[in-house]
């Protein structure tokens, strides 16, 4: 029995020296969707330029993008976003740092999906709110493609929408984020 | 009075064409416009990582030139994204292909020495540079 305890003993060590040594994944192409209900016209922007960064050890996890980097398909759209909703000459970072709370479920050697739960602060407009939700992590050759979609209610940001386009505009935003992360190699 | 009808109606056709112009106004040609500043990825992340705000003041949200050596290139969804080297060991500067011009190339070897033409739009742990377009 003892040596049983031992063994276990030994085996959680050996676990817990993996997951320390475990390498941080990273992208610098992270794409962002940010889209809002309309009656009148689809609001969507995308970018491709977010940085993304999860360590497998830690579980700790920060998704950052500067807002500017937005693309709309109407320029009009893209201007009024910059200038009267989202400020971004003021706050021109958005970003979400948390943690994954399941990362050990994540085995780099097991390729396949992994449902994980997340928590941490999103900030956006200069306000930072709590935001919890799940995402899903493919694992496959050594990579790690994440997605994660979840909504915020444009109010909590302080992001005010005119009087007069009120009514066809959703008060709540979708917001979806994907990225393939590699190994992070400290030299290039 | 049959005048007056005729010339609200005219009016009113212009207006709805001046709307309709604006609302469908295309996105600022890359190509066409002048940058403000030529710049090498070196200098480019050096001023940020020393000040960011004041290399902010000086690039952000402005179209500037940037040449150096390609880190990586990536073609993700259709949308290729390339990385310049720096001087920094993990600091890059990352160039997002404009969607909206036409890309005569979309794919860089690594070590090539390019130059883009592109909007700064700030510093992460990188440089961002969208809407690039190829400088020849």
């Amino acid at each position: 029995m003892k040596s049983l305890k031992f063994s276990i003993l030994g085996l959680t060590l050996a676990f817990f020296t993996v997951q320390a040594n475990a390498q941080k994944f990273f992208s610098r192409t992270g794409k962002v969707k940010f889209e809002t209900d309309s009656k009148m016209e689809k609001i969507e922007a995308k970018s491709n330029t977010a940085s993304v960064v999860i360590d497998l050890g830690t579980g700790d996890m920060e998704v950052a993008m500067l807002v500017k980097s937005f693309n709309f398909d109407k320029a009009l759209m893209q201007e009024h976003f910059n200038e009267n909703y989202i400020e971004s000459t003021k706050f021109p970072k958005s970003s979400f740092k948390g943690k994954i709370i399941n990362i050990k479920d994540v085995n780099l050697a097991k390729d396949g999906p992994v449902e994980v739960q997340y928590e941490g602060q999103l900030t956006l407009h200069g306000v930072t709110k709590p935001l919890e939700d799940k995402a899903t992590l493919y694992v496959g050759g050594g990579k790690i493609n994440a997605y994660a979609k979840f909504k915020i209610p444009l109010e909590d940001y302080e992001i005010t929408i005119p009087a007069l386009v009120k009514d066809n505009i959703g008060k709540k935003a979708h917001i979806e984020v994907k990225a393939e992360l590699e190994e992070y190699k400290k030299a290039q | 009075m049959k005048r007056i009808l005729i010339a609200i109606l005219i009016l009113a056709l212009i207006g709805g064409a001046i709307a309709y112009r604006m609302w469908n106004k295309p996105h600022e040609n890359i190509a066409e416009t002048k940058s403000v500043a030529t710049v090498t990825s070196s200098d480019l992340f050096k001023s940020y990582s020393a000040d960011e705000k004041s290399a902010n003041e000086k690039y952000m949200a402005k179209v500037i030139t940037v040449s150096g050596k390609v880190a990586e290139s990536k073609v993700e969804e259709g949308k290729t994204v390339v990385t310049l080297q720096t001087e920094d060991p993990i600091g890059t500067v990352v160039c997002s292909l404009d969607p909206y011009s036409k890309q005569e190339k979309t794919s860089f070897a690594v070590g090539d020495q390019v130059s883009f033409k592109g909007i700064c739009n700030g510093f992460l742990s990188d440089v961002i540079v969208d809407r690039c377009v190829l400088v020849k």
